[in-house]
């Protein structure tokens, strides 16, 4: 499982390999989470929040999980800091988020406004699984 | 991708296979070769491409790779028979920026640039996740989305004049909070009268120099007079409500059987259901993009009364760079309702245009084009040739020349902050390592854009600023 930003010159590219599909989600997650936060969590304050999807694709899915991500460090109360358990059946989700309470850690390092669908596939190559993905920032 | 040079500053890109029209690229020599670098050109290609678009797919000389559409690019669509793309406004809907002039000159600041700098700092919200001075309930989100920057005028926050001065007087009507969903208002809440960060700014200037000297009188722009100018948008609420629209439509992609070479670029009838509900929540978070920017010259006109008794800011004009709208325009010589898709982009409509405001219906609308924070920025004007070839649309700005991750490699917070020292500029910022991302390096020459717009005709240049205090988040 590994990720890498791209250079690009006006948004934020990530690349992404996997062994399995479940892997590439969860590690693009990973990736998002420590853009916006930079390290793991520290405070102790910490505590466990569920989230479920569903989409229509896997590409929609993709979208969607790390829109979902984005969402939740910007508004309420907790802030998404790490990933604890990751599952993927089909086109369902079902994730376990550490989180920290708000105000209780840092506050996230940039802002990323959304991950597009531009270019966007979720693809198996020789057994890898691979995405690339562009966020707006 | 086949170009064909027109003239100094545009090009063709001819219709391909697939392509409804071909396209019109405006750059010099120069600009085209940064421009070839990226793939900006395909998303050109990719806009042309959508039903329903007339005239030609267009970009602009700040044009760089985006998503769906490219940065600095323009389409109109025919409302009967096109489309309406969230990929041609982009997350950050109405995005633009405002201008205001005071009653003092750089000389009356110098002084005190430095408690400036501290105070507008400390007053302006800015950074990731900082919230601003509402928490809106219900029934005032529901009349700030609206109502727009006259919802803030209204709390005594502004002027009739500020208002008559803003594009669309800062409110489209075609607004309905009902079209927005729960988590797009939950993240507007607590935003408004916030800038954000990123490329967004709140810059404290002076008027440099003066070219249009007839405009810049009628736009209250005299030479040394001390600016204000702020570069924000609709925030989190802008940036869910084209979230929320794309996954919409998405699902309805086996419904319209719209075939697009990017599913960024996903779309609906513009006179269908699922058309309006997009049109109604883009314009309402158009609308708190207004308030929004209203609501920070409210502050910064504090700041500078606080430091400076009996100084006004009178705003110049406020335009938007991400947004869709109706307007009339010239199709195949005849005049016409057309949608147009603007990202990263300006109107520039000319004098006698009834859209422009009274004031300065005999010269033309002001168009603001930030430049980098140490370079300067300009106040151009719009042109009768912008309607006959652009939809009435100019550059929005320097455009990015160089990504996050090499402007970080290659230049140094250190040079950044020395080479600022020299020209004069205080900057006061949440991150230093995020400042260095939004180093003059890193962006295209503002001179050589305007150049090639002010070349083109498609807008007159009137005045260059040049920045003094710079607050980023």
């Amino acid at each position: 499982m590994q990720y890498q930003w791209i250079d690009h010159d006006a948004d934020m590219l990530l690349e992404v390999a996997a062994d399995s599909c479940e892997r590439l989600f969860e590690c693009a997650g990973t990736a998002l989470l420590e853009a916006l936060w930079g390290v793991p969590p520290s405070s102790e304050s910490q505590f466990t929040s569920e989230i479920r999807l569903q989409c229509e694709d896997k590409v929609d899915l993709l979208v969607a999980w790390l829109n979902e991500l984005l969402f939740l460090s910007e508004t309420g109360n907790s802030r998404p800091r790490s990933i604890e358990r990751f599952r993927l059946a089909g086109n369902n989700l079902h994730a376990f988020l550490i989180c920290e309470t708000k105000g209780a850690g840092s506050e996230p390092v940039r802002d990323i406004k959304a991950a597009t669908y531009h270019d966007l596939a979720v693809e198996e190559v020789g057994g890898e699984w691979r995405a690339r993905i562009v966020f707006d920032v | 991708m086949k170009l064909k040079q027109i003239d100094q500053f545009r090009w063709r890109l001819e219709q391909e296979r697939g392509m409804k029209v071909p396209g019109l690229i405006f750059a010099d020599k120069a600009g085209l070769a940064k421009i070839r670098s990226d793939r900006s050109l395909e998303q050109v290609a990719n806009v042309a491409h959508l039903p329903g678009i007339v005239g030609r797919s267009l970009a602009m000389p700040d044009i760089h790779w985006g998503y769906g559409f490219p940065i600095g690019g323009v389409a109109a669509m025919d409302p009967d028979h096109g489309v309406i793309s969230p990929g041609g406004v982009g997350y950050d809907i109405n995005c633009g920026v405002r201008l205001a002039v005071g009653n003092l000159s750089r000389f009356d600041l110098a002084e005190r640039a430095e408690d400036l700098a501290d105070t507008l700092y400390h007053r302006i919200p800015c950074g990731v996740g900082r919230g601003g001075d509402f928490r809106l309930n219900d029934r005032e989100m529901v009349e700030l989305l609206v109502k727009g920057a006259g919802w803030v005028v209204g709390r005594g926050y502004g002027t009739t004049e500020d208002l008559d001065r803003t594009e669309e007087r800062g409110c489209l009507r075609a607004a309905d909070p009902d079209a927005l969903s729960e988590r797009a208002i939950e993240r507007g809440r607590t935003q408004l009268g916030t800038l954000g960060s990123g490329n967004h700014f709140l810059e404290a200037g002076y008027v440099e120099e003066i070219y249009d000297q007839d405009a810049a009188e009628r736009f209250g722009l005299k030479k040394d007079a001390v600016t204000v100018m702020i570069h924000c948008g609709s925030r989190g609420l802008g940036h869910q409500v084209c979230t929320d629209s794309l996954r919409s439509m998405q699902k309805r992609r086996g419904v319209d059987q719209i075939k697009i070479p990017d599913r960024q670029l996903a779309c609906v009838p513009i006179r269908s259901t699922a058309g309006e509900r997009y049109l109604a929540a883009m314009a309402a978070a158009a609308n708190f993009a207004w308030a929004n920017r209203q609501y920070l010259l409210h502050l910064a006109r504090n700041v500078f009364s606080s430091l400076f008794p009996g100084t006004s800011l009178r705003l110049v004009y406020d335009v938007s760079h991400n947004i869709a709208k109706m307007e009339e325009h010239k199709v195949k010589g005849r005049m016409q309702t057309v949608c147009v898709h603007r990202k990263g982009a300006t109107r520039a409509f000319p004098a006698g245009h009834p859209d422009v405001c009274e004031e300065y219906r005999s010269v033309g609308q002001p168009v603001l084009i930030p430049g980098d924070m140490r370079t300067g920025s300009y106040v151009l004007v719009g042109t009768d040739r912008a309607m006959d070839e652009t939809f009435g649309s100019t550059c929005h700005g320097a455009g990015r020349a160089k990504s996050r991750s090499a402007a970080k490699r290659e230049i140094s917070i250190e040079e950044l902050e020395a080479g600022m020292r020299r020209e004069g500029v205080l900057c006061r910022a949440r991150s230093r390592k995020l400042l260095v991302e939004e180093a003059p390096e890193a962006y295209k020459n503002v001179d050589s854009v305007v150049g090639v717009v002010h070349g083109a005709g498609i807008s007159r240049r009137v005045a260059r600023l040049k920045p003094l205090v710079v607050i980023k988040g």
